[in-house]
């Protein structure tokens, strides 16, 4: 039973995904490369979580970031992580790749007001995180 | 420039009378403004309280976050994106509620950290109703 719930779980967020004419990394894509970042983005990208920051190391590469790049992912990573107990997929409710993508960000930068947005975006996320464990009781991987 | 605004919306039927219903899930499909085509309820959006996925009591809904931030200024004419936006009632049928499109503008130098974002009502009627300058 508790198989099948999870299996219908699934198509029902897979037919959410489809429903959606853009993919997460267009999106992440497009807001990285024009700078622009639409209101409508965060319906994709808030029930990410974790995952955004897996699309964001597919579409950055070996990417060299500016400072606006740099704004552009912490925006996305963020984003992402606004309301945990949205996140689609629980596995990717706790920041993971997230935190290793900010650690990246934040060894690559020598710009201290740079540093410091990181460090925000860092807090920011774990802060949200910490706020969905307390409330829903999830248990910390 | 960074311009984005939640903007509340009424349901109406043909008549113009309020559909006060908390049972409805508001659609929205067009293009942004990136050109992309979007088809999707209008929320519930994470980190926007004012979202939901039903209509509110009185048949309202806040589409939220509506805009564009954008690193560098967006010149005249600007950005345009299109929203049509229907109801869904419980039994799965639709209704049209308005079809629009957005303009949103932020010329200069000057325009960081601000710009305009203004609608333009196609159907039914025409017209403007939601003009903000940041």
């Amino acid at each position: 039973m508790k198989l099948i719930g999870t299996i219908c779980c699934v198509l029902v967020l897979s037919a959410i995904a489809l429903g959606q004419n853009t993919s997460p990394e267009q999106i992440i894509r497009r807001s990285i490369d024009t700078g622009i970042t639409e209101g409508h983005d965060q319906k994709v990208i808030g029930i990410l979580g974790d995952a955004a920051a897996v699309s964001l190391t597919k579409v950055l590469g070996e990417r060299k970031l500016t400072a606006s790049e740099t704004d552009s992912v912490l925006g996305i990573v963020t984003g992402a992580f606004a309301d945990p107990s949205m996140v689609a997929d629980i596995s990717d409710r706790e920041p993971k790749t997230s935190l290793f993508v900010l650690q990246y960000l934040n060894s690559i930068s020598s710009d201290p007001r740079l540093k410091v947005r990181i460090a925000e975006a860092r807090s920011y996320i774990l802060g949200r995180y910490e706020e969905y464990v307390r409330k829903t009781g999830a248990r910390k991987n | 420039m960074n311009v984005l605004v939640d903007t509340p919306i009424w349901s109406l039927d043909q008549n113009g009378v309020a559909l006060k219903s908390s049972t409805m899930i508001a659609h929205e499909k067009g293009k942004l403004f990136s050109g992309t085509d979007y088809d999707n309820d209008v929320g519930p959006v994470t980190g926007y309280p004012t979202s939901s996925k039903m209509t509110a009591s009185d048949g309202t809904f806040h589409d939220v976050p509506l805009g564009v931030c954008s690193a560098l200024p967006i010149s005249n004419p600007g950005l345009t994106a299109t929203q049509n936006l229907t109801m869904i009632m419980p039994d799965g049928t639709s209704y049209a509620v308005r079809s629009q499109s957005w303009t949103v503008t932020a010329p200069g130098s000057g325009s960081f950290g601000h710009g305009e974002i203004k609608n333009a009502i196609t159907s039914p009627g025409s017209g403007s109703d939601v003009d903000k300058t940041r």
